[in-house]
């Protein structure tokens, strides 16, 4: 059997077309995986939309993956989500007056801990 | 008695308001977003009459109520004979049916009787999606501008007509 140059070089242009088909979508599942883990059902809420079953959470993957392949970027995605949903759906909640205590509460315990801490061991040492 | 050693008793209780609060706060009920927003636009095709549309800018200059419900939503058949007495007062009820066949949905609506001023389909949840709807059923107060008044998650009951939609309702008519 003969190949000629051209019948081989559209055999390397299919090969090189499905395996960037393939690195795509695998690029885009990824993106996707990453993104939904991030990402709260409303329904199941403490299931991540990456791991529940709930009707809804099928349809907001659906409406996600439709989104990732318009060309939307992950801020995009989720101005989409908080939009409807409410930063309830996103895992990790912004910075605001009502979540103040929230992100800052940690911080003023370990401060008050240390303070508490120093007035202790300065007393304790005294004695 | 060595007042040092009220401490941890102090602190319990501080706990134990935090503790109080939270229980008695819905974690099902999430605040949406849209309220004070406009109501999102689409255009759906009635529940009976596929080749008639609605939008909600059909209902400009009205308050109205946009039920969203389901025949596979048991929670539904709970709250569905108050919208006969919510009609009954002239405030229109749209009826949106989501996720739904439209056979079956039109079956439930002939054997409970239908109180909507209009009903319509979305048998995707497209349209439910826009809406920020995660739990049939749920209930929007929309006033005359197309503006999101209200939300509630969950069945309607008497207690939430009365204390809450009936009165919003009649401040934003006046």
């Amino acid at each position: 059997m003969k190949i000629n140059i051209s019948q081989l070089v559209q055999l390397l242009v299919m090969v090189c077309i499905s395996f960037s088909a393939v690195s795509e979508n695998s690029m885009y599942e990824a993106r996707i995986q990453v993104l939904l883990e991030d990402l709260r059902c409303p329904v199941c809420q403490n299931e991540s939309l990456a791991s529940s079953h709930a009707p809804l959470a099928y349809d907001l993957r659906k409406t996600i993956q439709a989104q990732i392949e318009q060309g939307k970027n992950d801020q995009q995605i989720l101005d989409f989500l908080i939009s409807r949903y409410g930063d309830f759906i996103y895992y990790q909640p912004p910075f605001k007056s009502t979540t103040f205590l929230l992100w800052m509460g940690p911080f003023v315990l370990l401060i008050a801990g240390g303070v508490g801490l120093f007035f202790y061991l300065k007393r304790k040492g005294k004695t | 008695m060595n007042i040092r050693l009220l401490w941890p008793l102090g602190l319990f209780l501080i706990l134990l308001v935090f503790l109080v609060i939270g229980l008695q706060r819905d974690p099902r009920e999430i605040p949406s977003p849209l309220i004070g927003k406009e109501a999102p636009v689409f255009q759906l095709s009635r529940l009976s009459e596929t080749s008639q549309f609605f939008a909600p800018k059909d209902m400009l200059g009205k308050v109205w109520l946009l039920n969203v419900w389901a025949s596979w939503c048991t929670a539904c058949r709970a709250e569905h004979s108050l919208w006969f007495q919510v009609s009954k007062q002239g405030i229109p009820v749209v009826g949106l049916n989501y996720k739904d066949e439209q056979e079956q949905g039109l079956f439930w609506l002939r054997q409970w009787g239908d109180p909507y001023f209009v009903s319509i389909r979305d048998p995707e949840g497209v349209v439910g999606m826009e809406y920020g709807v995660y739990g049939v059923p749920e209930t929007f107060v929309v006033d005359q501008l197309g503006i999101i008044r209200y939300k509630h998650i969950g069945p309607m009951t008497q207690a939430v007509l009365n204390n809450m939609i009936f009165p919003l309702i009649e401040k934003l008519k006046s």
